[in-house]
């Protein structure tokens, strides 16, 4: 699965956001309790209820991110997935992110521009010059 | 002659397009033009069909027939690959035919092969449905080329192509049939229809004429429907590979690339 730089968010609420794309891959709705559990883990403290046409650039970000980790892929692309977000927001991302793909065995393969974070949390790094 | 003073109208819109500087004037005068010259060689080809009745003769006009609303839905929509261009050929072809026939045989209970039947009304299935179909390939390629970030992020959260494309084929098909429904909503209170005015003006009982009208009025919203469903409904089948990409129209940038 690739989540990529560019956010694409339907119309409506976050929870509104989950179920569409559920039904869309033919899956069971997802409860709110797991929707909360997701956003957690991208640091997006808002309501599931939230509209998403009020969501700023990085809220948008977390709330796909989140809803590309709920489907728990095999191996994960992420480009870029905190160039909308702070320094300190990018960083609780990237821990939950690490313990989640250990947790579940998740291959997780980043594209960034940050060499702090890239140092920080890569097991395996390839420059490109 | 009094019939050319019609041309006079059309004089007045060429003026009135010239003194506001619209573009199209000189495509005002050559559609009138070929109108004109295309409705004089039907009618010798029409009034000498007619004279000497023959099925072959009448299923090679209907040929001909079919042959150019294939051309020109297929010129207009020139992105198109190969195969969505095979289908809404054979779409196109076959709905129509099929409800030419159904029409001629089972309604107006005539020869399949009369050709005073089969041509005017295979005409006004064929015509619009090559118009329906045309508007509603319009708005398929432009809801394809709208809609690239999510067709995109779906692609690449692997739902299958089927379920991303589809929305746009129902919309396609809403597009293709609002001129037919919303003329069916207004007949015979805004306006009568061509043929029912001209079967008046020719003599024939208004009652007949209402028969007819609203038949073919139905037939042409069945031929519509069919014709764009069938066509999209196989056509955007080719829009995706074996590995579930999805390839737009005249887009050389795979919907699950990124920049």
């Amino acid at each position: 699965m690739l989540a990529g730089q560019e956010v694409f968010l339907c119309d409506g609420s976050i929870a509104d956001n989950f179920r569409q794309f559920y039904a869309l891959r033919e899956l069971p709705e997802p409860n709110p309790t797991g929707m909360r559990r997701f956003l957690d883990l991208c640091a997006c403290p808002l309501s599931t209820d939230s509209p998403c046409g009020t969501l700023s650039g990085g809220e948008r970000q977390r709330v796909f991110l989140a809803v590309c980790l709920s489907f728990v892929p095999r191996v994960l692309l992420l480009d870029e997935p905190t160039s909308a977000l702070d320094g300190d927001t990018a960083r609780r991302f990237m821990n939950n992110l690490r313990d989640f793909a250990a947790q579940h065995g998740i291959s997780v393969i980043l594209v960034s521009h940050d060499r702090g974070l890239t140092a920080s949390f890569a097991d395996n790094l390839l420059e490109l010059a | 002659m009094p019939f050319l003073l019609a041309y006079v109208l059309l004089l007045m819109v060429g003026g009135i397009m010239k003194a506001c500087r619209i573009a199209q004037t000189r495509l005002l005068f050559m559609a009138g033009l070929r109108m004109t010259l295309q409705l004089i060689l039907a009618g010798f080809v029409l009034t000498w069909l007619f004279a000497h009745p023959h099925p072959l003769l009448t299923v090679g006009y209907l040929a001909l027939m079919t042959g150019f609303t294939i051309r020109t839905v297929l010129g207009r929509h020139p992105q198109l690959n190969r195969r969505f261009a095979c289908c809404v050929a054979c779409c196109l072809a076959c709905c129509g035919l099929l409800s030419t026939v159904f029409f001629v045989t089972c309604i107006a209970r005539q020869n399949a092969f009369d050709p005073r039947y089969v041509i005017p009304l295979g005409g006004m299935l064929m015509g619009n449905a090559m118009t329906g179909l045309s508007l509603a390939l319009k708005s398929f390629e432009t809801a394809l080329q709208g809609q690239q970030a999510r067709i995109r992020t779906l692609v690449n959260l692997g739902v299958r192509p089927q379920h991303i494309l589809f929305p746009l084929v129902r919309t396609a098909l809403e597009t293709a049939l609002l001129p037919t429904l919303n003329s069916m909503l207004g007949m015979g209170i805004v306006f009568l229809p061509g043929m029912m005015t001209g079967q008046i003006l020719a003599g024939a009982d208004p009652a007949t004429a209402i028969l007819y009208q609203g038949s073919i009025m139905m037939a042409i919203c069945a031929t519509v429907c069919l014709t764009v469903l069938s066509a999209l409904l196989w056509g955007y089948r080719s829009l995706w590979d074996a590995d579930m990409c999805i390839h737009l129209p005249g887009n050389d940038r795979q919907p699950g690339q990124n920049a």
